[in-house]
């Protein structure tokens, strides 16, 4: 589950991303296309692809994709345990 | 627009014993969805004003009933909701779905009780509806001739456009009570307009971009699945003592929403915005673009009092779904789900401030164009309440 994998699928996830212009360390909420819809389609991947569930109010504590991606990887660690 | 309803008529109990018995005791009213009473014997209660109502599943048909025994007036039913025989827990007394008591314990000991004063100890009874999964009662009373086609005449002109739109209705996503402490009209009239939605709303519907009003006095289009595409700002129309209004989405955002979510794009219904319909006296039914159904019940319990209650539902017909196409179907409707909450906490609030101080009102107050269909709302109350029972 490595960090770049996630970011591609987030560019993958929201509508109007370029592939490869994001990276790890890119604040997601600063992006032009970060709003609501963004938001749920983001929350579908990462059910999707990881088989967790985030609440977007999670998310008010990540700054960037590996932020996201840091409590993504939490929550499978504390899924398998 | 000068409103038709005094102030007072918010806070005074003879007032509300007279809109009980004379606008929800003698039309049809919204008693909530089929979900949970498939089954026989599946059971759920309503309270109207102090009235208990008993709904229930007696081997496949939908009865309804004050919940009281004949007896000695216990409850029938005392959960809100199950599943078991409609039978008195105080002395055991069973009915059947006509109302009568099929099995009395020691009957032979109740010497007035024969076949032929049996039909004395019948349930007060409702008379019963389903549209989709919405179930509608209505009072019965003696000598008072329902006539089959008096729901549909009751929903005039909605009656078409509201099956079509409730047979989309699919899996029932939320479910919520709400006690406000507001009198029921003020909660209906805060359903009826939009203009409080920049100040009560602003970060929740005020976000939509939806378009202001213009008026119409014609008739809403019987298939809403076939409406104007020309269609330009907000639009009131009214049918019998019911309203609706229609509110084109932004194009941009539509488009946006159909690209995003691909996996609504085989639902039934295709809204080209929100709709949303108020079916006098308490039943509310909303959709936004025919991808969810936002239905409210408007149950008073005091003049001071009412129970609000949501129903969520999806649309029904999407077919297979993808996993990704599954999860995004969870996170959309997760977040409806999450958005009518929130519009209910911010409506149930500015309801309750206004009950608390529309003891102390001078004059009638006034009604701006945006808010004609309270006065629709006004015209229909006085009708009822004039009206003989």
């Amino acid at each position: 589950m490595p960090v770049d994998q996630f970011v591609r699928h987030f560019e993958n996830a929201v509508e109007g991303i370029t592939p490869g212009s994001l990276n790890p360390d890119t604040q997601y909420h600063k992006i032009a296309q970060w709003d609501s819809l963004a938001l749920l389609c983001l929350l579908a991947m990462i059910d999707c692809e990881y088989d967790v569930q985030v609440g977007g109010m999670e998310l008010k504590s990540c700054d960037t994709l590996r932020d996201i991606y840091g409590l993504v990887a939490a929550k499978k660690l504390s899924a398998a345990a | 627009m000068k409103p038709l309803i005094q102030p007072r008529d918010y806070t005074d109990p003879a007032c509300f014993r007279a809109e009980l018995e004379r606008v929800f005791l003698r039309r049809w009213i919204f008693a909530g969805s089929t979900g949970g009473l498939e089954n026989d014997e599946d059971f759920r209660c309503i309270e109207l004003g102090g009235i208990s109502v008993v709904l229930q599943n007696f081997q496949g048909t939908l009865r309804a009933f004050n919940n009281v025994c004949s007896h000695r007036f216990a409850r029938l039913q005392t959960a809100a909701s199950g599943n078991r025989q409609l039978k008195c827990p105080y002395h055991g007394w069973i009915y059947n779905g006509d109302g009568l008591p099929y099995a009395i314990p020691h009957k032979p000991l109740i010497s007035e009780i024969t076949p032929a004063t049996l039909c004395d100890y019948r349930l007060s009874r409702w008379h019963v509806r389903t549209v989709g999964a919405l179930i509608f009662i209505r009072k019965e009373h003696a000598g008072e001739v329902v006539e089959d086609d008096d729901l549909e005449r009751q929903f005039s002109d909605y009656f078409t456009p509201l099956t079509e739109l409730a047979v989309a209705c699919g899996e029932l996503v939320e479910n919520t009570d709400h006690i406000v402490n507001a009198n029921w009209k003020l909660v209906v009239e805060n359903t009826l307009e939009g203009y409080h939605v920049d100040c009560v709303h602003p970060t929740t519907i005020g976000k939509l971009g939806m378009a202001g009003l213009t008026k119409s006095p014609a008739p809403i289009e019987a298939s809403p699945s076939h409406e104007s595409a020309s269609v330009q700002g907000s639009r009131f129309t009214f049918a019998g003592q019911n309203s609706a209004v229609f509110s084109p989405l932004d194009a941009t955002v539509s488009e946006r929403m159909d690209r995003t979510y691909k996996f609504l794009a085989a639902r039934p219904q295709k809204l080209s915005g929100y709709r949303h319909f108020y079916f006098f006296p308490n039943f509310v039914f909303a959709s936004t673009r025919g991808e969810s159904f936002s239905i409210q019940r408007v149950l008073p319990i005091d003049e001071r009092t009412t129970q609000l209650t949501s129903f969520l539902f999806a649309t029904n017909g999407l077919g297979e779904l993808t996993k990704m196409e599954a999860a995004l179907k969870r996170q959309f409707y997760a977040s409806a789900a999450e958005f009518v909450q929130a519009i209910f906490a911010e409506d149930a609030a500015i309801c309750e401030q206004v009950q608390r101080s529309i003891g102390f009102a001078h004059g009638v107050g006034v009604l701006s164009d945006e808010e004609e269909r309270i006065c629709a709302f006004h015209q229909a109350y006085q009708a009822a309440l004039a009206a003989n029972p």
